[in-house]
């Protein structure tokens, strides 16, 4: 069955100033796949996906999404045609309300965002809940939460997520990649940075394997989870 | 008792008007990411086109009001590019320093070019002084009530625009955190330019009320207005809204009741002396600083 | 000499002097207005010593200068934590103040000032000798540890801190010395225009010099010395109705700077390479001498 192709990253160059971010980078993204980032902190992972954003300027190389050339295009255009970053660190607003928050991730979404956040409750009722209160007050693994379900307001084509796991306990981890897991189901795209390597690989269908600026290797993601080679460098040992 | 109560209305009013100054300036700050020290130049300016468009339409009342709030909407927009790059870099101090050398230059228009650098006196039509309430020996003239009524509304609309509408919304998140608000998609340029037109029509409205309360302005003016913003913005914590709003009535009340008492200078070297002890007990503003 | 050179000259220099007084704190990431105030308070005291206590200048000068450095102890001791932004603006305000205090005390004249100052003879010598002196002063800072130290703290305070800099320390002596230099200056700008009025020492003031550094390069002492000369001096040679427009002139020329070149026209690069081709060309000149000789 031939997926069609969301994102296509092409032989990618980024630099700040004299350092090389990212050295020759190429990824797909094909519809319906948890695609996994895994390396070492530094390696690459966030520059890649704020560059697919818009945000980091790109020296050489080539960026498609849906088809279209997104390289050199501003942030407010790429977000309006469908991909959104749930960045490292949440990137909520922590004065404003949960239900606000929400809103402001519906701000390219043409039409009624009140359908948007129906859905949205009822895949969250803790956010519901919560629905006026600030979004600082919020637990860790809260504040995930509604980071991932301000990118759905959005109607994503898609979601790119920086080290969703980053300062949250392992029990809320566990519950994290099964959200993922479940948005997968019903249909999301999703790229996931990690440097949780097994349990990314383990709900993903392939792998890049980033170490400094470029890609070392890549494949389906159980086979890079058994391969020794991941195993020795990303998977330690019973650290993870 | 009541000639208090008569400047304590005048007061209010006076206070209203910065209230609004500070707001449109702290909207500035927040939103637009620069330190608008001619903001309050850009308001005395609107002044004087409100009064050239009273002198050349027989002291139209409402050919003024329209080119003082038009002319304070359009300066405001038209300093948007110049201050674009130092935004985008986020170079604070130096958009402070472009802004004073605005500021000069807007001061030396108004004392060498326009009405020769005369003093102007607004219409009284205008300065709507005619008596609207009596009671004792006191009087509220039209032009406080106006002043305070409109600038009720002013502020209601204003909260209303951040905290109940898409725009409103941008607003906030991009004063809170400009990367998040990127993310999100909110177009960056798009959204100052807004704040500025929205800070420049409260600029225009402000002169207008300005126009009422002191009937004359001058070349001077726009420094003295800038000092005494500025007070009231670090006084409660530049970028402040609420604080901002709050500190700008006390300066009213305490400027107005001053005048009523001291000569003119002396109010000037109060507002003065009012930023420099803030500034030295608590650099970051009394109620906190959200820059 | 003709006066309007004598004028050109002194002033030129008083103005470097100035100019040098904000780019020093400013080293250290601190905007300071405050030695125009404190200028004014050395015109206004030399000059009411000699004119009403009838006090030779020597003595008066020694007066002002101590009583305006001392009084520059307040804001630097108040302001030496200060964010950049509050100390800009507060010795913003302090320059008001001096104004109005100056305008509104009985004994200064009010908006008239005080006038008929006499001349000193070697004034100029004394002024060149004065931007020499304190010239010298800046250069070996800038080439010391201190100056390095400054390089640091203007990036970011705290990573000085933690490099063992007491910002605070440093801050309140820069402030006191560009103190003590404002009231020299103010002291011999009194007896160069030989008349002392409030609206000297305001705004548009502190705007021109603030132009002389910004456009002349504020990470070099020499910007302000190549430039100030240079935008004080043409528009005095314009024609009148042109001259007139000289705050325009700066202040289009300063946010010009600012927006595309904000470190100003001389930086460091400049100078190194300034530096760099200056050795070529003796390089090249000593060789063709030994070619000839």
């Amino acid at each position: 069955m031939a997926k069609s192709n969301v994102l296509k990253v092409e032989d990618l160059h980024v630099s700040y100033g004299p350092i090389k971010a990212l050295r020759g980078v190429s990824i797909e993204v094909n519809e319906g796949e948890i695609v996994v980032l895994i390396g070492a902190n530094g390696a690459g992972k966030t520059t890649l996906v704020e560059t697919i954003l818009g945000i980091t300027h790109v020296s050489a190389g080539r960026i498609h999404f849906m088809g279209e050339d997104i390289t050199h295009k501003k942030t407010e255009h790429i977000v309006a045609s469908g991909i959104c970053l749930i960045p490292e660190g949440r990137g909520i607003l922590p004065l404003m309300s949960v239900m606000e928050n929400l809103l402001l991730g519906a701000h390219h979404f043409k039409g009624d965002p009140s359908e948007n956040l129906k859905l949205i409750y009822s895949l969250f009722p803790v956010l519901k809940e919560r629905t006026n209160q600030m979004a600082g007050t919020l637990s860790g693994g809260e504040q995930q939460m509604l980071s991932v379900a301000r990118g759905l307001m959005s109607a994503p084509k898609l979601m790119m997520l920086d080290e969703p796991s980053l300062g949250l306990a392992p029990t809320i981890v566990k519950e994290l990649f099964r959200r993922i897991i479940d948005l997968n189901r019903a249909g999301y795209t999703i790229l996931l940075s990690e440097q949780n390597a097994r349990q990314a690989l383990q709900c993903a269908h392939r792998g890049y394997v980033f170490g400094t600026g470029e890609i070392v290797l890549s494949g389906n993601a159980q086979k890079l989870v058994s391969s020794s080679k991941v195993q020795q460098a990303y998977l330690g040992g019973s650290c993870e | 008792m009541e000639i208090f109560i008569a400047q304590l209305i005048n007061a209010i009013a006076l206070g209203s008007i910065y209230a609004l100054l500070v707001t449109g300036f702290n909207l500035l700050v927040v939103v637009g990411g620069i330190f608008p020290f001619a903001y309050s130049h850009i308001v005395v300016l609107s002044m004087y086109m409100c009064w050239f468009a009273m002198k050349v339409t027989g002291n139209s009342l409402l050919a003024g009001i329209l080119a003082g709030v038009f002319s304070g909407t359009i300066f405001s927009f038209i300093t948007e590019p110049i201050f674009r790059p130092l935004a985008k870099r986020q170079a604070q101090l130096g958009s402070f320093i472009v802004a004073m050398a605005l500021a000069l230059i807007l001061t030396e228009v108004m004392a060498q070019k326009l009405n020769m650098g005369i003093v102007i006196s607004i219409p009284q039509n205008l300065q709507g002084k005619e008596a609207l309430i009596k009671f004792g020996a006191a009087t509220i003239t039209a032009g406080q009530i106006a002043t305070i009524l409109g600038s009720i509304a002013s502020f209601l609309g204003f909260f209303y625009l951040l905290y109940r509408t898409k725009q409103g919304r941008a607003f906030r998140a991009m004063g809170q955190s400009p990367f998040s608000a990127r993310l999100l998609g909110i177009p960056i340029v798009r959204t100052r330019i807004y704040s500025y037109i929205i800070a420049g029509l409260m600029g225009g409205i402000s002169a207008i009320f300005l126009a009422m309360a002191i009937g004359t302005a001058s070349s001077s003016l726009g420094d003295n207005l800038a000092l005494k913003v500025m007070a009231v913005a670090m006084f409660a914590g530049v970028g402040n809204l609420g604080g901002g709003l709050v500190a700008a009535l006390i300066l009213g009340l305490a400027e107005g009741m001053v005048l009523a008492y001291l000569p003119g200078d002396w109010s000037q070297a109060i507002a003065f002396g009012m930023i420099m002890i803030i500034v030295m007990i608590r650099p970051k503003g009394l109620f906190g600083t959200m820059v | 000499m003709s006066l309007g050179l004598y004028y050109y000259l002194q002033l030129t220099a008083l103005f470097i002097m100035l100019g040098w007084n904000l780019y020093w704190v400013y080293r250290i990431g601190q905007l300071n207005n405050a030695p125009i105030a404190i200028m004014a308070i050395g015109a206004y005291l030399s000059a009411y010593a000699v004119l009403k206590w009838g006090w030779p200048f020597p003595l008066a000068f020694a007066f002002a200068v101590i009583c305006g450095t001392v009084f520059a102890l307040i804001p630097a001791l108040a302001l030496g934590r200060a964010p950049a932004f509050s100390m800009v603006i507060a010795t913003i305000a302090l320059i008001f103040i001096m104004q109005t205090l100056f305008r509104n005390l009985p004994w200064f004249g009010g908006s008239l000032g005080l006038f008929g100052i006499p001349r000193i003879k070697s004034l100029l010598w004394i002024t060149y000798g004065f931007l020499i002196f304190f010239g010298i002063i800046i250069y070996r800072f800038d080439h010391s540890r201190f100056g390095r130290a400054a390089d640091v703290v203007f990036e970011d305070r705290d990573v000085a801190g933690t490099l063992g800099v007491n910002f605070y320390l440093f801050s309140v002596c820069l402030q006191v010395m560009t103190g003590l230099i404002g009231a020299v200056v103010g002291v011999l700008y009194a007896f160069t225009i030989r008349t002392v009025i409030p609206v000297y020492f305001g705004f548009p003031f502190l705007l021109a010099i603030t132009t002389f550094i910004f456009v002349g390069g504020y990470t070099t002492m020499w910007g302000v010395v190549v430039f100030t000369p240079i935008l004080w001096g043409i528009p005095l040679i314009l024609p009148e109705n042109l001259a007139v427009f000289r705050n325009f002139i700066y202040g289009a020329l300063l946010m010009g700077t600012l927006i595309l070149r904000s470190e100003g026209v001389i930086d460091r690069r400049f100078l190194k390479q300034l530096s760099m081709n200056v050795r070529l060309i003796f390089k090249k000149l000593l060789q063709t001498k030994e070619v000839r000789g």
